[in-house]
């Protein structure tokens, strides 16, 4: 497959949730070439949610959205998702093993433990198999969740904010595990993000979001003054970045 | 010790025995979804709604048993379509189908000529009355619930557990709450034969409830409920008999019972940590 490959093409995308006055999210287009880390950015409220979960099927929209080059129902098993907030009670009895093992439907269950025991040891929380979901610390469970959407041998990882309740050390460990997937199983990543110093540090590219697209392109040429007050309005004061890729 | 054992011998306690326990352990399997999916409610209108279709089993000649099965399997395909439209909000629904289903089935019940069942034997169950042909039934649906629930026990899991990441690993969740729905409903209407429709829920919660608080995963949780919901269920049949109280009721108390001790137990090794 070309490295230019679009793995993530979305024409006009539309959302608009029942009985609400405006859209969430308005005639938004971009693309995400393949092996690219690209992020999404924007405020609270901008829609960055409402486009993963269009992405992924989970809300109704309009407009077109291809992954691989057809609808995700046909390359479903193409695609891991790691969730912002969790969806799920993590009080319920279930060890860190069974959670990661669960999304495995198919095969049998020796060779599902291996996958699972594996992409734990990958993510860094190989000795946690029997521990439970509720004794885990906040980047333990991310890396856990990571360790879930990978599970699958996924080509394309989407993210939501993963580093939601985590610390900036743990922060900043995650996204480097990230890279790092990334490169080793020639993965494509979009990671939906509020953290400037993420774009810069690890983005290939990055498309800016305040319910309509603001932006896109390679960081470093895109974001500037001009872009920060129309996605963040004039509070918010753009000091450039030193380091890019 | 004894008379323990002298109770068991008789066959009417034989059969309620072998009832209870398949019944107990398929309800409390089927208690630890239904308590992840909260759908308490959904069980609770499923099991009053019941109460019509055993009025119109008695009515046209059906077994009570089979009808009831019949009716709430419908009414458990139509409530989840009640989520997606926003005429009426779900729980309103279920406010409105509770009352009307159990008193449209006390309305029929009443004008049925002829022999008919006693209405206080569906609201509060009554084991020890369970005839050859009935316990044949209850065993019938609890062998094909059991076996469709095997089948499915991951998707059933999955959907329970986390319905997002159900969706995005390509789960039809529709469907495989509606195969959830159809087992949940065949398992409240036997499980009603027990302790009837008013106590029914006590069955699918408690030991589900009982069990997550020493439970360390998955696998406890599903070997240890049944276990936990079985030794409710002969231990409150026991008492009820030798004491000579009602049966529902009596299981019902005796589940609450271990809950109690359980959760103090819980908390008291918590403290002595």
């Amino acid at each position: 497959m070309p490295k230019n490959e679009k793995v993530i093409e979305v024409n006009n995308l539309t959302v608009r949730y029942p009985g609400m006055t405006h859209t969430a999210v308005e005639d938004v287009s971009f693309e995400v070439k393949r092996g690219s880390i690209t992020t999404l950015i924007g405020p609270n409220g901008s829609g960055k949610t409402t486009i993963m979960q269009a992405l992924l099927g989970l809300v109704e929209f309009t407009g077109e959205v291809m992954i691989f080059g057809r609808s995700l129902r046909e390359v479903v098993e193409k695609v891991g998702f790691v969730p912002q907030r969790f969806g799920f009670d993590v009080a319920f009895p279930m060890s860190v093993n069974e959670f990661v093992g669960m999304v495995v439907l198919e095969g049998k269950s020796d060779q599902r433990e291996k996958r699972v025991k594996k992409v734990l040891n990958e993510v860094g929380v190989g000795k946690m198999t029997k521990r439970m979901l509720r004794e885990l610390s906040g980047g333990q469970m991310q890396r856990v969740l990571v360790a879930r959407a990978l599970v699958a041998k996924p080509e394309l990882l989407i993210l939501d904010e993963p580093e939601a309740g985590v610390d900036v050390a743990g922060e900043q460990s995650l996204y480097d595990l990230l890279e790092k997937l990334a490169k080793e199983r020639d993965m494509t990543v979009l990671v939906a993000s509020h953290e400037l110093d993420v774009v810069y540090t690890y983005a290939d590219s990055v498309v800016c979001v305040n319910r309509k697209l603001v932006c896109s392109g390679k960081p470093y040429e895109v974001l500037n003054q001009e872009m920060f007050e129309k996605i963040y309005g004039r509070e918010l004061k753009f000091y450039g970045h030193e380091h890019h890729k | 010790m004894n008379e323990i054992i002298e109770v068991f011998g008789f066959e009417f306690m034989q059969r309620a025995v072998v009832a209870g326990v398949v019944v107990s352990s398929l309800a409390a399997v089927m208690g630890v979804l239904m308590v992840l999916k909260k759908a308490s409610f959904f069980a609770d209108a499923v099991a009053h709604a019941s109460l019509t279709g055993v009025a119109i089993g008695v009515l046209v000649g059906v077994d009570p048993v089979v009808a009831a099965v019949i009716y709430a399997v419908l009414v458990a395909i139509v409530i989840p379509k009640k989520k997606t439209e926003s005429l009426v909000p779900v729980d309103s629904f279920l406010g409105f189908l509770l009352p009307f289903s159990m008193g449209m089935g006390a309305i029929l019940l009443s004008v049925t000529p002829g022999y008919k069942p006693e209405l206080i034997s569906f609201l509060f169950g009554n084991i020890l009355a369970i005839s050859r042909f009935e316990l044949m039934i209850v065993m019938l649906f609890s062998v094909v619930v059991g076996i469709v629930f095997v089948v499915m026990r991951k998707q059933f899991l999955l959907v329970a557990f986390d319905e997002v990441q159900a969706r995005v690993s390509g789960l039809r969740v529709k469907t495989v709450e509606a195969w959830f729905n159809v087992l949940l409903a065949i398992t409240v209407v036997i499980g009603t034969k027990m302790v009837g429709i008013v106590l029914i829920n006590g069955l699918l919660v408690i030991p589900a409830a009982t069990t997550r608080l020493f439970a360390r995963n998955v696998g406890q949780m599903f070997m240890g409920t049944p276990i936990v919901a079985m030794v409710m269920t002969v231990l409150g049949l026991w008492i009820s008999v030798v004491t000579e109280m009602p049966t529902g009721p009596m299981i019902a108390v005796t589940a609450g019972m271990i809950f109690l001790m359980a959760l103090g137990l819980k908390s008291l090794i918590i403290r002595l940590r």
